[in-house]
């Protein structure tokens, strides 16, 4: 028998994948940046760097409207904005494109030309579908040309994008040419007087530069991170397989079963700890109480709307919770991978706004980040705290209010569909400083009433029913009693009846990817529930909510769902902020920096994230959902079945994280708190999910160690305890037996 | 992994640790150094649009006319041509200065619907140092300027530019087009630019966001390696137990079956 070697060491066997991997990830970030060419052997450029070049021209008469006080009255102002108007929409035409196109160098093809973007025609609600007509030229829609006018002043912009900057200002100074030839052309063809013919004043030279400086630099650099990052990943998770397979075991062989009695526990209602009451506190008001709209007349460094007090006190309690306390009732805390994705997160955004700062500073949007960061610092905040004090048993009784809190907003939300009534803002404006929304009781462009409840935004009033619907569903499915089983669904019914009164196609696409997601982990409980359910739901939300299902029905029909202008408006931004994306595209312009009141309103907070933290900073976002939902994934495939509620509750968990990351695709979820704030929540529920629960321990006291006492050696100190008899073990936290 | 284990961890790594800190600290000291070209400066000025004979103290005269006159000059002022009048007066380079607007009232702003090759144009300029930004009065023939610059000096030095530069601007195309004196537009300053300081504490936000940015990647970054080599030795344990399980477990046949290298065949 051959003699057998002893394993090969695994730093020696993983030298050629890596070097593979390395290579991989080197060609990819060649191939971003450049175009290769077999005959002749080369590598070209991408046109991945925008140039841009701008230049005004002044619509005018001989005597100058500049110069001479008199020739300009109202009309002539309109009349010069007029003729304005009628240049901008000649170059527009088939030959004044093609002719710029050839003065710029593309031989047959014609440049693109759009405007004016300024003068907003009037906007209907879906699209007339005309015949498209075929288009017989060539454009290359590299090369565009925007002309511009407002309608009320005579002076027409022209805007260019080339992929140098050299090429955008040769448009601009063709069409130029091309407008100055045109109108000689019209006079010499009928002679005016001379205070009748336009004059074209050209408003200066046309300023040009590039709009992203480095981009195929950093496009490199992320394929290149990218390739590295997804390779490393799956080598190590090929690897790693094992060791996951056997903590996961471990780790759920450990946990409890949350329907066992345990006396004596010490868990949230019954319990005499004051965190999770104040947990339940905050949830309370993120339902019920329009804090966003509450700016109170604190001085504090950032917002003071009424969550910042809120969590600051709730940050003292707990920071003195785990100074004075401890046993079981001390918060424990233990940073896990929703933790690290979360605080990377926060590193991005923060790297973000420090490497653009001289321009935020510039633009005077540095202020406005620092808002946004302390907000995202307080869902980080409230989900470090929200995890350490939460226990696996209190986690369905947070469920339940939840499920609670959502049905009264839902009741809050008909009552204001049908009666325009808003419960939340009236009550609480009685007492607390409560800002209406702008648009509140109105009507929007496309005729649909604008129900806030207690958010300040319909899609977050939406997005908060979707977040909460899979505890409803699961509820319904895996009660108890026939009692609970019945309150569930009627819980189930009002919250859809709640998302339906908003109106809003997220009300039916965020809860129908729910529920898709929810048979495909339950099939069979889902599509009997379903079965029996649904015809039944939306009678009750047809009943509640009368008219808003068939409004919603009509923006999700295939002839209206692509040209609805919420649709439209949504689509028409790809385009638009392409500058935006290429000009930082590894780490963006600063976190939500990009204020949609002075930009442009996106509703995507991927496309925002991409605009402001750049890809780097999206993927750590994404990374972040998928960290809750990977923690949520071992306890719902429990194969042993040890405990089904936990597996419940898991998958609701993990549900209302998919149902915030598709919200994330239809607004800006991270600029509304109240969505962000119960994700995070929810975070917390799935990580108190894997942990077993405590054993009955009461409460002991923290104190100053004796002198001398220096710890163990090469170790931290050991927080001291007060020596008491006491009835159980002093490990802290014990599993159950 | 427990908060106690995280302190352990990086004091094990206190080299690293060290590191991180040295240079978040050096990155907050970086962007106090080079925080000069933190814009701070702000200033304002005001021009009326009017004629030689000062039709607004003439009650018989209709300032409509000026008003609307005062919309296009604002247009007009935000011009490459006028921008560059603007700078020589002040004596800065032209490629220094950049233009918004003209607004029309502080509420509106006509940026939201910018298209793609407008917002090209904006992101050129957005590193130009002197920002200037008119608003024009819907009932008055009075358009503001404000500048933006990276100290008040610099930010009155500029404003104090826009009345002398119009005009020079205007009285050049008075001469183009030989306007009678009579009825030449009249550009007047009211009152003297009012320059102060503004983003006050931006230097210090980025001091902070660069401290904690680079502190909290680094603390990541060390606590990630670690946790990478804890598991790494982890499974590198339960290979060699199982190496050693196999090698003592097996004979024969199923001993063959292990590579020299010690890996089983597929």
């Amino acid at each position: 028998m051959r003699a057998l070697a002893p394993p090969r060491p695994f730093r020696r066997r993983r030298v050629g994948p890596v070097a593979t991997l390395l290579a991989v990830a080197a060609l990819a970030a060649v191939l971003v940046g450049y175009r290769p060419s077999i005959a002749p052997p080369g590598l070209h450029p991408r046109g991945v760097e925008l140039g841009a070049a701008r230049a005004q021209i002044l619509v005018d008469t001989a005597d100058s409207v500049l110069a001479d006080v008199r020739p300009l009255a109202q009309y002539q102002s309109e009349l010069g904005s007029q003729t304005a108007l009628s240049y901008v929409l000649y170059l527009h035409t088939e030959a004044a494109t093609a002719a710029i196109g050839h003065e710029i160098g593309l031989g047959e093809k014609s440049i693109a030309a759009s405007g004016p973007f300024t003068l907003l025609l009037d906007r209907t609600n879906y699209a007339h579908e005309a015949p498209a007509v075929p288009e017989t030229r060539q454009v290359d829609g590299s090369y565009r040309l925007l002309a511009d006018v407002d309608g009320a002043h005579p002076v027409l912009s022209l805007y260019a994008q080339a992929p140098t900057a050299h090429v955008a200002a040769a448009i601009v100074d063709a069409a130029r040419a091309l407008l100055q030839r045109h109108v000689t052309e019209l006079q010499a063809a009928r002679a005016l007087p001379i205070n009748s013919a336009v004059v074209l004043h050209s408003l200066g030279p046309t300023t040009k530069g590039t709009v992203d400086p480095g981009t195929r630099w950093q496009l490199m650099l992320l394929a290149f991170a990218m390739v590295l990052i997804i390779g490393s990943s799956l080598m190590w998770a090929r690897r790693m397989r094992v060791l996951r397979d056997r903590r996961t075991a471990s780790e759920l062989v450990r946990l409890d079963r949350l329907d066992d009695e345990l006396p004596g526990s010490d868990e949230w209602p019954h319990t005499k700890r004051i965190l999770p009451w104040a947990l339940a506190g905050f949830i309370a008001m993120l339902f019920l109480v329009p804090f966003d709209s509450i700016n109170l007349p604190l001085h504090l460094p950032v917002n003071g709307t009424l969550d910042r007090p809120v969590l600051i006190a709730l940050a003292m309690l707990w920071f003195v919770s785990v100074a004075v306390v401890s046993g079981a009732a001390r918060p424990r805390i233990k940073l896990g991978r929703v933790h690290f994705a979360a605080l990377a997160f926060l590193a991005v955004c923060l790297l973000s706004v420090v490497l653009d700062g001289h321009a935020l500073a510039n633009m005077d949007e540095i202020e406005l980040t620092v808002k946004k960061l302390a907000l995202l610092i307080s869902y980080i905040v409230f989900f470090v705290i929200a995890a350490s004090v939460l226990r696996p048993r209190e986690v369905p009784r947070f469920a339940a209010l939840m499920v609670a809190l959502g049905v009264i907003v839902a009741i809050g939300t008909v009552i204001e569909y049908r009666y325009q009534y808003n419960v939340f803002y009236s009550l609480w404006g009685k007492v607390l400083p409560v800002t209406k929304p702008e648009g509140f009781d109105t009507v929007d462009s496309i005729g649909r009433l604008t129900v806030y409840g207690p958010t300040l935004q319909p899609l977050e009033l939406a997005a908060m029913f979707s977040m909460v619907l899979p505890f409803a569903i699961l509820g319904s499915m895996d009660a108890a009693t026939p009692r609970r089983r019945l309150l569930y669904l009627i819980a189930v019914g009002i919250l859809v009846a709640g998302g339906v009164a908003t109106a809003r196609k997220t009300s039916f696409v965020v809860p129908g990817a729910v529920i898709l997601l929810l048979l495909a982990f339950r099939p069979r409980d889902m599509l009997r529930a379903l079965a029996k359910l649904g015809l039944v739901l939306l009678v009750v939300a047809h009943f509640a909510s009368p008219g808003a299902i068939g409004s919603i029905a009509s923006q999700l029909e295939p002839g209206h769902v692509n040209s609805a202008l919420t649709t439209t408006d949504r689509t028409a931004r790809y385009d638009a902020v392409t500058p935006d994306l290429l000009r930082h595209p590894l780490l963006g312009r600063g976190y939500e920096s990009y204020d949609p009141h002075k930009y442009r309103i996106l509703d995507n907070q991927y496309l925002e994230l991409l605009i402001t933290v750049g890809a780097l900073g999206t993927l750590i976002y994404l990374t972040m959902f998928g960290a809750m939902m990977s923690a949520a994934l071992p306890l719902i495939r429990d194969r042993s079945k040890r405990d089904p509620r936990r597996s419940s509750l898991a998958l609701a968990a993990f549900a209302t994280v998919f149902a915030a990351l598709i919200g994330s695709a239809l607004f800006d979820v991270l600029s509304f708190p109240h969505v962000p704030y119960i994700l995070f929540f929810v975070a917390a529920m799935i990580l108190a999910l894997r942990e077993p629960s405590p054993a009955p321990e009461p409460a002991r006291r923290l104190a100053a160690p004796p002198a001398g006492n220096a710890g163990p050696p090469g170790g931290l100190q050991e927080p001291y305890l007060v020596p008491e008899p006491l009835p159980r073990p002093s490990t802290r936290e014990p599993v159950l037996v | 992994m427990e908060l106690i284990d995280v302190l352990r961890t990086l004091r094990s790594r206190w080299r690293a640790t060290a590191l991180v800190v040295v240079l978040a600290v050096g990155a907050a000291g970086a962007i106090r150094a080079t925080a000069h070209s933190v814009p701070t400066g702000a200033s304002t000025v005001q021009l009326l649009v009017d004629s030689p004979s000062s039709e607004l103290a003439n009650l018989n005269q209709n300032p409509t006319p000026l008003i609307s006159r005062a919309g296009v000059f604002a247009q007009v002022m935000t011009s490459q041509a006028v921008l560059q009048s603007i700078a020589t007066s002040a004596g800065v380079p032209s490629r220094t200065i950049t233009a918004q607007g003209p607004y029309s009232g502080a509420g509106e702003s006509l940026d939201v619907i910018v298209p793609a090759e407008g917002r090209s144009s904006q992101l050129v300029a957005e590193k130009a140092i002197y920002r200037l930004s008119f608003v024009t009065q819907p009932n008055e023939p009075v358009i503001t300027a404000s500048v933006q610059a990276p100290t008040p000096q610099a930010a009155a030095k500029v404003g104090n530019a826009i009345y002398p530069g119009v005009q020079s601007y205007v009285a050049q195309i008075q001469k183009q087009s030989n306007t009678p004196e009579e009825d030449r537009v009249t550009i007047r300053e009211l009152g003297p630019v009012q320059a102060g300081t503004v983003n006050g504490g931006s230097r210090m936000t980025l001091m902070i966001a660069a401290f904690l940015g680079i502190l909290i990647a680094g603390l990541l970054s060390i606590l990630a390696v670690e946790g990478i080599r804890r598991r790494d030795r982890e499974l590198e344990q339960i290979e060699s137990d199982l190496a050693v399980q196999l090698a003592g477990g097996l004979e024969g046949p199923a001993a063959q079956k292990l590579t020299p290298a010690g890996e089983r065949r597929r």
